[in-house]
């Protein structure tokens, strides 16, 4: 049945058959998981420009992120006399939210803008219809092994991320309000429960499948030459951004309910 | 070998095909003509099954390639190799690897035996092995086009598709673009299509000319027929191409 053709509803459907479209992807990609060919060179090559490539904005995210957590709860904290507690927020700040969110923005910037515009170009140069026109399924060789890369490689880099954020703590716990390291590193692990450990892998495997299945969508959808492929850039990371911060709220409040403190 | 049966092809509410129908045995080369946006092109995909016809058949190599399993489609582009128009070149990969690419999917050859592949392909194009290391960014214009021939040659297809491959290079460059196309066909005995609206490049590789005008095959017969075809568009297409060679 045709859809009602009146200007102000143009976006809605344009917005319905996107979600539509990215549904059919996720669907698709899922199920070629298990299906040969594995392509297992691409997989290793996206995983190593997903995972190695991102080490340093991760890094550096990392590091800031637990120097500036450090000073501002060691400012409130003071008010208590209980700098002591640092180690505790950093820790808890950064497995639990700070990590999984923060690594899933920069890589979702990183690499999923990277993903849509070289899918995007691949596809205005015909280079995807190439590699049908050889019987190449584009599915298998080029969403797969960026779908797996970012599944297996965003919880890796979180837990990088994690660990370094700790770590920038501990420079300020350390070197500005002269705790020893013992104790910042005993509070830091203390707080920790399982259940947060959880938490901080399971999301930024969603985040990772959030990252890749938009970036592949968006840019295996684009059309209207290198501006359609700016275009699909933008789109992939405002979406996947949009979507990590949604998601992530979700996952905490499933996570709250299913392990209540 | 490629038959097109009224085949018809809407995009949204935009008709292009209206009903083409036409076949393409072994060893004969078809030229579709026809101007910018009527189509040609399209037709190539539906050839590849990359488009499905909204009514009609495509049949190709004994396949409907309307009702064909991803499999049984699979089968046939095996044994099709496509010119796109810019060459299509995978731009992260080398020459070779981008002449080779099939072979190595295919996963049946080793390395030596894909090398030696690739380098016997560039060399039917006249390109040194030398060239199998550059990036497709390296080549001219005209070198990525040979290029895009050695890729489709690769793997012994017997259809070739060629979407205007003499378009945006000089005369002499087109020249032998156009002399390759037809040692392919010799070479091979394979089904080939060309799709262009450059007469003289048309007139250089085809032993069949088409003429896609409104959705439809006006035209379809040979050089001879169809220079002394009565139909309008036709004549208007051969007396512009006269008019633009006058002194």
């Amino acid at each position: 049945m045709p859809l009602p053709d009146h200007p102000a509803l143009r976006p809605v459907w344009t917005g319905l058959r996107d979600v539509q479209g990215f549904a059919i992807l996720a669907g698709r990609a899922l199920a070629a998981l298990p299906r040969r060919p594995h392509h297992v060179r691409d997989v290793v090559d996206q995983m190593d420009d997903v995972g190695v490539g991102s080490l340093l904005i991760v890094s550096l995210t990392g590091i800031f992120t637990g120097m500036v957590l450090a000073l501002q709860s060691s400012v409130e904290l003071a008010a208590f006399g209980a700098t002591a507690y640092v180690g505790r927020l950093v820790s808890a700040s950064a497995v639990r939210e700070l990590g999984p969110v923060l690594t899933g923005l920069m890589v979702a910037g990183r690499v999923g803008s990277g993903i849509a515009a070289e899918l995007g170009s691949m596809k205005v140069s015909e280079q995807v219809e190439a590699l049908e026109a050889m019987g190449t399924d584009p599915l298998a060789k080029l969403v797969k092994p960026r779908f797996v890369a970012c599944i297996v490689m965003l919880p890796i880099l979180t837990v990088i991320t994690d660990f370094i954020a700790i770590v920038g703590g501990q420079l300020i716990a350390v070197f500005s309000l002269n705790q020893p390291a013992s104790l910042y590193w005993n509070a830091a692990f203390d707080t920790l429960r399982p259940s947060d450990i959880l938490t901080g892998l399971v999301k930024p495997v969603v985040f990772g499948a959030i990252i890749a299945l938009v970036a592949c969508h968006n840019g295996l959808a684009t059309s209207g030459g290198t501006a359609g492929v700016g275009r699909s850039t933008t789109n992939s990371v405002v979406v996947s951004s949009i979507l990590i911060l949604a998601t992530d709220y979700l996952m905490t409040e499933l996570f709250i309910s299913l392990f209540p403190s | 070998m490629v038959e097109l049966r009224d085949v018809r092809l809407a995009f949204g509410e935009k008709e292009i095909l209206k009903s083409v129908t036409f076949l393409v045995e072994r060893g004969e080369t078809l030229v579709v003509m026809g101007g910018s946006g009527v189509g040609k092109s399209t037709v190539l995909r539906l050839v590849l099954g990359i488009l499905k016809p909204d009514a009609g058949s495509v049949v190709v190599a004994g396949v409907d390639m309307a009702a064909a399993t991803p499999e049984e489609a699979k089968t046939v582009r095996d044994r099709i190799g496509m010119v796109f128009q810019a060459g299509a070149l995978f731009d992260s990969l080398t020459v070779g690897e981008n002449v080779g690419f099939r072979l190595r999917e295919r996963g049946e050859l080793s390395d030596e035996e894909i090398a030696e592949e690739v380098a016997e392909k560039l060399s039917f194009v006249d390109l040194g092995p030398e060239v199998a290391d550059l990036m497709p960014a390296e080549l001219s214009g005209g070198m990525r086009k040979r290029v895009a021939i050695a890729r489709a040659m690769a793997g012994a297809p017997d259809i070739l598709l060629f979407d205007e491959p003499t378009t945006g290079l000089d005369p002499i460059t087109s020249e032998t673009i156009n002399g390759m196309i037809v040692k392919l066909r010799r070479v091979r005995e394979a089904a080939s299509m060309v799709v262009t609206h450059d007469l003289d490049a048309a007139f250089a590789v085809g032993t069949r000319f088409a003429m896609l005008h409104e959705g439809r095959i006006v035209f379809d017969g040979t050089r001879r027929d169809f220079l002394a075809s009565e139909h309008p568009y036709v004549r208007q297409f051969v007396h512009l191409r006269q008019s633009t060679m006058a002194p």
